[in-house]
């Protein structure tokens, strides 16, 4: 290669790297080798720890089971769970929108510079914004309803997600994604929950579907097989 | 009702990569294999479940449930709300529930049609 091209060839790298954001749309799949799982035990505050202690005592993983009576998902949840549900993202100029397969959750996260109002509604999925930092997406994400079901968190939990693009011969479908992410709870938690997720890329491999799951069990009980439902 | 919003806390023990919703409940350390006659197929989320009656060697028959991943999953990798009916004639495996014994989570079948499929088959 002579000094022309090579000049060339690294401006055009200069370019590549100083131009518009990676664009992360498309479906994603949850990876299960490379990715991080939380702590355990997690390190719950004292009250907090008491009140599982006592749930521990009287559960009963039929009845008691959030998934199996249908309860939907939301922050951080949506993006710890690594079964086989994939979420798909759609990134548009102002707004990165994620839906997910798994209780047709939706996230929308506002890239237009604005910040999370602080009378912003509670919500199972909560108020998340964005800006790019270089080629990362960083999402902040607030007002959070509190949970006691699924994945603990108080009003107070602050989710701070870092996005990552990776491309390359490692990666099995051209790309990947590496979600770093920081879930702040000092009502829940003792100290910040850090964990690395991985998605692997699924457009034109992953069909996403319907997922309602409460639809299904009705159908049950008005066909007259409620008894046949064994979570209920 | 207190006792059981607290309870469901635990929950957060049980985010696994096995499933969106426990299954601690089964032996994932065991597998246990039967044959026999489905009675009845739910294809549903966020399980789905086939009720049938296994026979053993000695021709005795009792009644099993076998529960299986949620049928958005099994859409994906290759079942269809007919891949099982009452009446058919089915092989399977699974892991026993830790408690019930006539309860297993699914590993592998065998169709009526003869054709085998493997729960590894979800390439996550």
């Amino acid at each position: 290669m002579n000094v022309r091209a090579l000049l060339g060839f690294v401006c055009t790298m200069c370019v590549t790297a100083s131009a518009a954001p990676p664009d992360l749309t498309g479906v994603w799949m949850p990876e299960t080798k490379r990715t991080e799982a939380l702590p355990r035990p997690l390190p719950f505050t004292p009250p907090v720890q008491a009140a599982f202690d006592l749930a521990r005592k009287t559960y009963d993983e039929h009845l008691d089971d959030a998934g199996r009576n249908c309860l939907p998902y939301g922050m951080p949840q949506s993006m710890l769970g690594t079964a086989a549900y994939p979420y798909e993202i759609i990134q548009t100029p102002n707004r990165i929108t994620m839906l997910f397969e798994l209780h047709m959750g939706v996230r929308r996260i506002y890239m237009d510079g604005r910040s999370i109002p602080a009378d912003a509604m509670r919500t199972r999925m909560g108020y998340s914004v964005g800006r790019w930092e270089g080629s990362t997406l960083v999402v902040e994400t607030a007002a959070l309803s509190p949970q006691s079901s699924g994945f603990r968190r108080s009003e107070r939990m602050r989710i701070t997600e870092r996005f990552e693009l990776l491309t390359g011969p490692g990666e099995p479908e051209g790309k990947a994604l590496r979600v770093h992410i920081t879930i702040d709870d000092p009502v829940t938690y003792t100290h910040p929950l850090v964990v690395n997720k991985y998605y692997r890329y699924g457009t034109g491999k992953f069909e996403m579907s319907e997922y309602f799951c409460t639809e299904d069990l009705w159908q049950q009980i008005y066909s007259g097989n409620e008894s046949r439902i064994p979570w209920r | 009702m207190i006792k059981r919003t607290l309870a469901w806390a635990l929950l957060a023990l049980s985010t696994c990569a096995l499933a969106h919703h426990s299954v601690s409940n089964f032996d994932f350390d065991k597998e246990t294999s039967i044959s026999g006659k489905v009675t009845y197929f739910s294809f549903t989320n966020p399980h789905s479940f086939i009720d049938m009656e296994a026979v053993d060697a000695q021709g005795a028959t009792s009644a099993w449930k076998v529960f299986a991943t949620s049928k958005v999953v099994l859409q994906r990798y290759g079942w269809t709300p007919s891949s099982v009916k009452a009446g058919d004639t089915i092989s399977v495996t699974g892991h026993p529930d830790k408690l019930k014994p006539r309860e297993m989570y699914l590993t592998k079948i065998r169709f009526a049609d003869g054709t085998e499929w493997l729960r590894k088959s979800i390439d996550n």
